[in-house]
């Protein structure tokens, strides 16, 4: 049997669970991307008749936890599940499944239409319209999530500027590696690293590829695996990434500028972050995708996954490198 | 050494092959995993038209900065080092004009196309 045969064998066994009359899977496809999560398109008989869901499992999750700060799936759909009237557009947990169910650590949720593509989004006429939504419904859902109080959600790692800074240079100096620009950055970002604040509920991994839009604009914010407690302008830094522009100009996500994107999100969060503040958190997104991106070299490297797909994004380092080079060089 | 076809011209022919006849009959995961595949080819092949230039290049400039001799890595050792310690900062122009040339030579084997590049700003 296939490992997509033995998958779908195992889900059909816990059918009846997944929604009040679902009572059978009848087909399960592999979506394309997502190098470290697999996600799986369900197709299941509800009622009668087809419905959608998505699988969401790790194959790796061991060694993911270990050198990420992947809070794994199980906490995720947790946290998801208290996330669902806070009025943040986020898919629904459908099932978590048990170890005994032979699916592997992860969990089923409501599937969500839209598109995930920055490239399609960022370009296609039909994206038109909720491009110019995204500003606002960005800015919103950001300032919705960074207000949620803390004592409604699962307990989550604290993790603020000055701690990712030291995790990752420990991360770096494991290495062993040469690299002068991460040095230089990393020198640049310890002598500019902010105080830590309040700490709110930070997505951590907010930027295009993790938003689903539809043609009015942001439908559902996936991937929770590096939520935490820290500083809510590091969703905004990494928003900004230029790794997650896809060639657009505009700064925030390749869809807005850097100070109407600020004006819609101070307004409604009552904050008064400046583009300043996120000089710092956009270095130290780059410098954290450019140490990730080695990380998952690394995983290539072991033997842990010896596929194609995760030992080229190793040669994305140079890009983050480009981009610390091109951000050094403006706040200098 | 025998060189016809050169390793460039073998590289552009099983990308071709793979882009032009094999790409078109596959689908789902491994078509995506198939693009990555053309790509590194990609980076192989220009790693070998460029890497070897820019690699002496670098040297040459970081004997200059460190006064100093010894293969690339070694160098490296020296510079990391000396950022480290702060006795490189940001505002040593010389040092901040190899890394960011050494960047942009790399991102051209890496990922021509990358726009990083294009926002990098021209060097006084």
């Amino acid at each position: 049997m296939t490992q997509s045969d033995e998958l779908l064998k195992a889900l059909r066994s816990v059918a009846h669970r997944l929604g009040g009359n679902v009572t059978d899977v009848e087909d399960i496809k592999r979506l394309s991307g997502g190098a470290s999560q697999e996600t799986w398109l369900l197709t299941v008989t509800d009622s009668g008749s087809p419905e959608k869901l998505i699988l969401r499992r790790s194959p790796f999750e061991p060694l993911e936890e270990r050198e990420s700060q992947a809070i794994g799936l199980h906490a995720e759909a947790e946290l998801l599940k208290s996330l669902e009237t806070a009025g943040i557009p986020i898919p629904r947990i459908i099932y978590v499944p048990e170890d005994t169910d032979g699916i592997g650590v992860a969990y089923i949720m409501s599937h969500i239409p839209g598109e995930t593509l920055p490239q399609r989004i960022l370009r296609k006429d039909e994206f038109a319209v909720a491009r110019e939504a995204l500003t606002k419904d960005t800015a919103s859902a950001l300032a919705k999530l960074h207000a949620t109080p803390v004592g409604s959600i699962p307990d989550l790692p604290t993790s603020n500027a000055s701690d990712q800074i030291a995790q990752y240079e420990k991360i770096l100096r494991n290495f062993g590696l040469n690299r002068p620009v991460m040095e230089l950055a990393l020198q640049w970002l310890k002598a500019n690293c902010p105080d830590a604040g309040e700490p709110a509920l930070v997505h951590g991994d907010f930027r295009m590829g993790n938003l689903m839009i539809d043609q009015k604009g942001l439908a559902s914010i996936l991937d929770w695996e590096l939520a935490h407690l820290g500083d809510p302008r590091e969703d905004i830094g990494w928003l900004c990434t230029n790794s997650w522009r896809f060639g657009s100009p505009l700064r925030v996500g390749g869809f807005s500028d850097l100070p109407e994107f600020l004006d819609t999100y101070n307004d409604m969060a009552g904050t008064q972050f400046t583009v300043q503040d996120i000089e710092f958190w956009e270095c130290l997104s780059s410098f954290k995708w450019g140490i990730m991106c080695l990380m998952m070299y690394e995983t290539f490297q072991s033997g842990n996954d010896p596929s194609i797909e995760r030992g080229s994004i190793g040669r994305r380092t140079s890009e983050t490198e480009m981009d610390l080079i091109n951000i050094l060089e403006r706040v200098s | 050494m025998n060189d016809s076809p050169s390793a460039v011209e073998i590289l552009g022919a099983i990308t071709n092959l793979l882009k032009d006849r094999i790409a078109p009959e596959i689908s789902g995961h491994n078509a995506y995993a198939l693009r990555v595949a053309i790509n590194s080819l990609g980076i192989v092949s220009r790693e070998l038209e460029l890497g070897r230039q820019a690699e002496a290049e670098a040297v040459a400039r970081l004997q200059d900065i460190l006064q100093d001799s010894g293969t690339l890595d070694e160098l490296n050792v020296r510079l990391c080092e000396k950022i480290r310690s702060g006795e490189f900062t940001l505002d040593d122009k010389a040092v901040f004009r190899h890394l960011k040339q050494t960047t942009i030579d790399q991102v051209r084997i890496d990922q021509p196309g990358y726009s990083g590049l294009k926002y990098a700003k021209p060097s006084d």
